[in-house]
């Protein structure tokens, strides 16, 4: 994964299967918090990993990471879902301040299995979510230890990028998969197959 | 001027601030002739390289920075360094191979002590994250924490 040289299709592939994800993983949340949940257009970016600095903004924020592992293949790719709003998402289920992280965690946990379930009934495969791991910090200095575990083998990330609103008390979410290179070679030959 | 050096990537200079952004679990290393006034600042991420030279990995990013100074007229015995990140950053680790800031700051103390190089400070471990600014005219060295707590290091 030196360099990456992607056609529309495999992007659009890679949009497909992400945007699938992350229906379930709104459909999830909506009947967890009992309120509608919107989805934006997702975004698919491939990422120099010594530009990914550009791609956030230096505020902290709340947010699990979690890894999907295709049982057959070994760790497929990682997914950050990060709680601008934490505390205001946490309040719409619970008031008790010391349950905010543990709330948060839940919350990442149902996210991140809906949508792992989504995508893995789609391609056929057994993809498990490993527990959430939760960090309070800057955006870069979380996404870090997940970069690191791909930039072994190249340069550049592909990122899946998509927000959930809650509108009445405009609370966001945004979800991030970044697949490894096995999973991406995957995903676009399966939906390749699909399509 | 500040001259902002991503993530896995390098950068030298003779004047100004080198910084670095949201330091997790990785590490800052600068190195800096002392004499000369040549900086160099990486922001690395993993302990060990798999053979590949580039500043994402510990060891080969001090190897980088003693050659990108010694190249812009630095020498090795007047160079210095100081590092700072190595976080853990995560509250509840479920992921084993999340934990790598120990390793980083394991990993540079052994490359600059291979390279003949003093760590004058450090400012590693921890649970926060850092973004750090190297400034180049006297190698002061400001790390800023994700809670607004700030150190000279």
């Amino acid at each position: 994964m030196g360099e990456i040289n992607f056609g529309v299709e495999e992007m659009d592939a890679l949009k497909e299967l992400g945007n699938i994800g992350v229906a379930h993983a709104a459909t999830s949340l909506s009947a967890l918090l009992g309120k509608a949940i919107e989805m934006s257009v997702p975004d698919v970016r491939i990422v120099k990993i010594s530009e990914v600095h550009e791609c956030f903004d230096e505020k902290v924020v709340t947010a699990v990471v979690t890894s999907l592992e295709d049982l057959e293949n070994g760790r497929s790719g990682y997914l950050f879902i990060s709680f601008p709003d934490a505390k205001k998402l946490a309040n719409l289920l619970t008031n008790d301040q010391s349950l905010l992280n543990s709330t948060l965690m839940e919350i990442g946990n149902i996210l991140s299995s809906s949508f792992c379930n989504a995508i893995a009934d789609m391609l056929g495969i057994m993809l498990i979510p490993s527990p959430p791991s939760l960090a309070e910090d800057l955006s870069i200095a979380i996404l870090e230890a997940i970069i690191a575990q791909i930039a072994d083998r190249g340069d550049y990330l592909i990122v899946f990028e998509t927000e959930l609103k809650e509108m009445e008390n405009a609370i966001e979410i945004l979800i991030i998969l970044i697949p490894d290179e096995n999973f991406l070679g995957y995903i676009i030959k399966m939906m390749g197959m699909l399509g | 001027m500040e001259i902002i050096v991503g993530i896995g990537d390098v950068k030298f200079s003779k004047s100004g601030i080198l910084k670095t952004i949201g330091l997790g679990s990785c590490l800052g290393i600068a190195i800096y002739d002392v004499k000369q006034k040549i900086a160099g600042l990486a922001h690395a991420m993993l302990p060990k390289s798999n053979g590949a030279k580039t500043a994402k990995f510990v060891d080969s990013a001090v190897e980088i920075l003693v050659e990108g100074i010694t190249s812009l007229g630095g020498s090795r015995a007047n160079m210095v360094a100081k590092v700072a990140g190595g976080a853990q950053i995560f509250k509840h680790l479920a992921l084993e191979n999340l934990r790598i800031g120990d390793k980083n700051v394991e990993a540079v103390k052994e490359a600059l002590r291979i390279h003949g190089i003093r760590l004058i400070s450090e400012d590693t471990g921890g649970s926060l994250g850092r973004t750090i600014y190297f400034y180049v005219s006297d190698g002061r060295m400001l790390v800023k924490y994700s809670n607004g707590d700030e150190l000279w290091i």
